[in-house]
This record gives C-alpha cells, structure tokens and sequence, in this order.
C-alpha cells in the first residue's frame, strides 16, 4: 500500500474506541439474536431455556449499555469526514445508520417493558433478579414482546443483507455479486464503469479500495453505499437490456430466467440448441433441450422420444435376441413382458 | 493390484474452480496421470482467497490426485513448455472463459498441429460460439440464467442465492464425453474438440419445466414447498416451536394411512379432502389442520408415528434449529473456518461445555 493510501485511509476511518463499540455491539446483538429464545411465552420462560433466556437478557442490557456509550462518545469524538455522494444517497445512507440506531435503543426497551409488564422480571446469568418495575399489564406486555421479535429480525436484515447477489430490475431479478479481497479490483470494475457510463456510479463508489471490502466485517453504511448506485443501474433496465449490457461491459451480471426467457434465448438459438422430437402417437413434434456438448467428431445427439411403455418388445426380443413371435406372446401372455 | 481404469492416460489440465477440476478429477481418481498447469501469479480463486493456498479446502477437495506444475503461460518461454505438455497428453481440459485460451496460443487447432489425435475438452459457461459466448461467469451466474433461481423461494419474495449449482452439474457430462471420446480414438484413431456449456448442460436438470413451457405454455414460478403432484407437502410447525417436519402424502393409499396415524379424525372424511385433486385445491386448508395435529408433538414423534407406515416425513433442520447446531464457524486465523455439528441432545450438552458454558 503506498503513502496516499495510508492518508487517505487514516482519515477515512473512525477512532479505534468507536471501532470497539461498533463491533463489540454488532457481536452482541448476534449472539442474542442466536440465543433468543424465541416462540410462545410459555416457551420463552420453560425451564429448558433458562440458560438461553438468562444470556439473552444479560446481552440485551449490554447492548443498550453500549448504545449509550456509544451515542455520549459520539457527541465527543471526531468522526471521518463523508465521502462525497448525491445528496439522495446521503439520506438513505444516513437514514439507514439512524434506523440502526433507533433499532439499538428499542430492542433491549421493547423487551424490558414486555417482560415486566407479563410479569416476569430481569434475570441476568448468575441468577441476579431485577423485578418488575411496572404494574402487570400481561396483553400488553404480549404485544410488546412480540414487537421486539421483529425488531431482532429487522436488525439482523439491515446490518447483514444489504449487500445481497439478487437485485431487482424492471421486469425481474437479476444476479451481481461484488468480490472483497484480491478478486475484488479485477471483478468488480466492469460493473463500476458501467455504472459510469449510466451516470450513477457515485464518487465513493469509483474511488472505493474493493481490496477492503468484506461482507462480514465492512459496516452497513458503507455496504449500502455501494448497493445504492448498484440498485440504480439495475432498476433502469430489463433482464434482456441488463444481459446485453454486462456482455458489452464484460461484467458478471446475469438475469435470473424464466423457463419463458430461455426458451427465447438468442445465444441457445445461435447454437441451434433446441430440437424437435416427433411424437407419432401424439400427431405432434415437441421442442426439447438438446445435445449436452457441440464436438467435431461423432456429437451426441438427442434422436427421439422416451419409449412408450414395452414399444420396443418385438424389436430387441425377436429381432435381436432372437425370441420367437410364438414365445413373445406367451410371455406376454404370462405377464412376463 | 489390478490395473486402474484410465491408467496410462495422460491429461494435460489448465483448469481452475469446479467444473474443470472436477472433470479431471474423477480421471485422476481412475488412475489418469492429471498435470494441472498453474500461473504462480495468477493463482486460482480457491488458491487466492484461503490463509494458506496449499492448504484451501475447496481446491484440496478438487484436486485429489493430480500433478501439480507452475508455468508463466503469457511468457514465451512458459508457451513453449506448455505446449510440450499438451503435445504429451492424451486429452487437454480447460474452463476459461470462452476464447481465453484462444488467446492464450492454445487453441485446439495449435494443439492439433503438434498433437493430431488430441482429445482437447473446453468448458465455458455458455459455450465457444454465439453471441454471447465471451461472456464470462461463474456458477453463481448460471444458475441464474438457467432458470433454478427464478423457479427457488416463495412466490411473494424475492428468490434466494443458490450458489454455483451448475457447476456441479457439467462435470458429470465432461467425464463421460471423454471417457466416450477415448473409446473413439481407440477405434477410429481420431481425436475430436468438445465444447461444453454450463448454461447448455445445466438446463437439462431443468428439462421438466423446460418440456411444460413448450407443451403447456406454463412458465414455472416460485411455489415455496407446494407441488402439483401431492397434498399434503410442506413443512409443519411442531410442539417444539420453530421446528418443523416435512410430510409429503402423494396418493390415495398414503392417504388413508396419513389419516389413521393421525387417528381418523373427524376433518379426514370431509368431501373437501376425498381426492388428490380437492386436497390439491384445498391446500391450505389442509396444512392449517394438519399443523394443529403437529403441534402437539415434537418432530421426532411425528417422524415415528409417519414412517412405520411409509409415510415420507423428515426433519427439517435449518438455521432456527437451535438443539442441532451444524455450521462452519470462523475461527481466530482470518478465512479459516471448523465445522461444528451437534445432533444429539448429549452432544449438545459437551459442545456447550466445550465453549465454556
């Protein structure tokens, strides 16, 4: 890595103590999220889940101690400046990172205030009890704690799945996946400069250092930035244009294809993939994929129909294996063939 | 020792990632000598992305077997040794993207001028010809194209990541074309070129739907567990929440022996379930009573009291399943991973031990 590239790096990133409360809280809300205890009250609070429950609920409140760390450090600490983007994706950047947070705060308060309010208090590991400190409310408390069920479910999609490989289009889906690591520079360029031939490639998406990027460890607001010119792209176009488009730009987009589309595939059509094999007995030809390989000598090639049920007894036992027209009715007469 | 099968032929391998590999693997496991040429600059992907390149666990898997040499092909003096190699060998395999090994200076028709009866494989992922066969990709992408996505998931969401399905597809049509190709030049002393696509060779594991457009005029869509061909078939919730069983009752027979596990309860005999077709109609319905006789038993119990009588029911494990933890887990040295499975309940007691309670 040369010189710029430190500079540009040291400023680029958060303080080491911020880091720290990023990825001790995205550490901990998955293993609560791994050990909720999930389902029915009667379920949550079964003695066989004691010690799932008794470890959610200690994470839970460090969750929301962090948080709160978090959000006093915040106001303290110098924070790297925004790369410069679109005012639009500025706002969904930001409106993304500003849900996680809300997210934060009223996972461990949804499920304080269900808890109690069902009449059940805190219970931390070491069995250390903290009571209710609301009045029993139990419909309520119900529906509050099916809310933070949600809730868990939200924050797992929005920090997790936001750089997905499955991208809506106009018309369908397609399938774009970004490579992190020393692939990411060499496949992840074609799609970059497509987007700037379209005009929606941001300054942060064509300067981003793709060597970096890791869908475990980059943050949410950075994955976001790249899928929002991403999704952009996509969403001007069909499945037939997108096909068109990564071919010209030599990038790895794919449109996700219906058995309709690929029966009007150009490219199989240019192959001559498809053959017509008569059914006789139908009164009609049907369209069926063909030979597996194109070879320069002796190619397979798909003759014709599956059998009908024995349309080949007299073929192979008489004529060649020898069996006597006599012998094949008594064998089929016997139940034989 | 008996004698391995292709023992005394002799692959010349440029291939990297699955399909190719996993062509010259199965030679190789059948006493083929496999020389696999690798660029030490521009190593595979496998070899790339792992802590440890000799140690990454997709390529070891890929590549039982084989003989292992570098060569710079883009300078020309690595050319020239590789075109040694190929004049050696019985049967040339590659997988580049289509026309890179053209490019490369080993096309068949080079490879033909020093070795005429060479059998030369090049699978790519939409074929040597056509419009669109420079196209590059990889499994992921073809899966895409051929149609497994769009028909995988729930109708109402969008369709899941599949991974790179079709590269295991090709390979069991690579091996046996030229294991076919072998048995030619034995009798008539020509070699041949074969062009494999995965696009082509994956849409023959598709053909069904393929047959039921053409025929029908159906395009098949995403139907989560429902199929056409029995009801009930899904997955349903049992006592243990958040697990589920799988049942599939495809007949009249399997039917009246779903209906006397269940204990012949009074929602059996209605009209609305009387035939394939009106439970086929009435699915939903049907799953909603079918779920309330679950829920009052855990999976396994549901799984003992179908399959005594034949009855196609299974557990179904995924990521919910707490009691069953089966997973690759990251471990402390970055891109390695251990895998963790954890089926009995004794099991999952140790392992909790084990990661200090």
């Amino acid at each position: 890595m040369n010189k710029n590239n430190m500079q540009q790096h040291s400023t680029e990133r958060y303080g080491g103590f911020a880091r720290f409360l990023h990825w001790a809280t995205a550490i901990i809300v998955l293993i609560a999220f791994i050990f909720g205890p999930g389902g029915s009250e009667e379920h949550v609070y079964s003695p066989q889940r004691d010690f799932d429950r008794h470890l959610h609920e200690t994470l839970g409140l460090c969750v929301l101690a962090l948080v709160v760390v978090r959000v006093i450090w915040r106001m303290f600490d110098t924070r790297p400046e925004p790369p410069p983007v679109p005012r639009w994706m500025d706002v969904s950047a930001k409106a993304v990172q500003g849900l996680l947070y809300v997210l934060l705060f009223a996972l461990p308060i949804t499920a304080i205030t269900g808890a109690w309010l069902e009449g059940h208090p805190l219970t931390l590991l070491g069995g250390v009890e903290i009571p209710p400190l609301v009045a029993k409310m139990h419909a309520t408390g119900a529906t509050i704690a099916t809310i933070h069920t949600w809730l868990g479910d939200a924050i797992l999609w929005l920090a997790g799945a936001i750089l997905g490989r499955i991208w809506e289009c106009k018309d369908g889906y397609v399938y774009a996946m970004y490579w992190g690591g020393a692939s990411g520079p060499r496949w992840n360029s074609p799609l970059v400069r497509w987007m700037e031939s379209e005009g929606v490639a941001t300054e942060f998406i064509k300067g981003y250092d793709w060597e970096t990027l890791s869908l475990i460890q980059t943050p949410p607001e950075i994955l976001e930035q790249i899928a929002a010119p991403t999704r952009a792209l996509f969403q001007k176009h069909t499945k037939e244009e997108l096909l068109e488009g990564a071919l010209e730009h030599n990038a790895q987009v794919y449109p996700l294809n219906s058995t309709a589309e690929i029966a009007v595939n150009p490219q199989l059509a240019a192959r001559d993939y498809w053959v017509e094999l008569e059914h006789p007995e139908l009164g009609v030809s049907i369209t069926y994929p063909g030979p597996w390989a194109k070879t320069t000598e002796a190619p397979p090639r798909v003759t014709r129909r599956a059998p009908l049920i024995g349309e080949h007894n007299e073929e192979i036992y008489v004529k060649e294996m020898g069996y006597s027209e006599d012998k094949l009715r008594e064998l089929k007469r016997d139940g034989i063939i | 020792m008996p004698k391995k099968l292709l023992e005394g032929v002799k692959v010349c391998d440029f291939s990297r990632v699955i399909v190719g590999p996993l062509t010259t693997k199965p030679m190789s496991d059948y006493g083929a000598t496999v020389v696999r040429i690798e660029g030490r600059s521009n190593l595979e992907i496998f070899r790339i992305q792992a802590a440890d390149p000799d140690l990454a666990t997709q390529f070891t898997q890929w590549n039982t077997g084989k003989l292992g040499v570098t060569l710079n092909l883009t300078d020309p003096k690595g050319k020239e040794i590789a075109m040694k190699i190929a004049a050696w060998a019985d049967i040339v395999v590659e997988n580049f993207a289509g026309g890179v090994i053209e490019r490369l200076g080993f096309g068949y028709e080079e490879i033909k001028k020093v070795n005429p009866d060479v059998i030369m494989l090049s699978s790519c992922m939409q074929g040597q010809t056509g419009p669109f066969s420079r196209h590059p990709g990889w499994g992921f992408q073809l899966s895409a194209l051929s149609g497994f996505s769009h028909i995988t998931g729930y109708p109402d969401r969008p369709p899941p990541e599949l991974g790179v399905y079709t590269d295991f597809i090709t390979p069991h049509y690579n091996v046996c074309l030229l294991i076919g190709a072998l048995l030619y030049r034995r009798r008539t002393g020509k070699g041949m070129f074969i062009d494999t696509a995965q696009f082509e060779t994956g849409l023959h594991f598709i053909s069904p739907l393929i047959l039921d457009y053409f025929v029908n005029d159906r395009a098949a869509e995403r139907m989560a567990n429902r199929t056409d061909t029995a009801a009930p078939h899904n997955a349903f919730r049992c006592k243990d929440e958040e697990r589920y069983c799988i049942i599939n009752v495809s007949n009249d027979e399997e039917w009246e022996k779903f209906c006397g596990v269940l204990g012949n309860p009074e929602w059996t005999r209605e009209p609305d379930f009387a035939t394939e077709e009106l439970r086929q109609a009435n699915r939903e319905e049907l799953r909603t009573l079918v779920e309330r006789w679950t829920a009052d038993f855990t999976v396994e119990e549901v799984m003992n009291r179908m399959q005594p009588t034949a009855i196609t029911s299974e557990r179904l494990l995924d990521f919910n399943d707490r009691e069953k933890v089966n997973n690759a887990y990251r471990g402390k040295d970055e891109d390695r991973w251990c895998a963790v499975a954890v089926t009995t309940d004794e099991e999952w007691r140790n392992f909790c031990g084990a990661v200090g309670n």
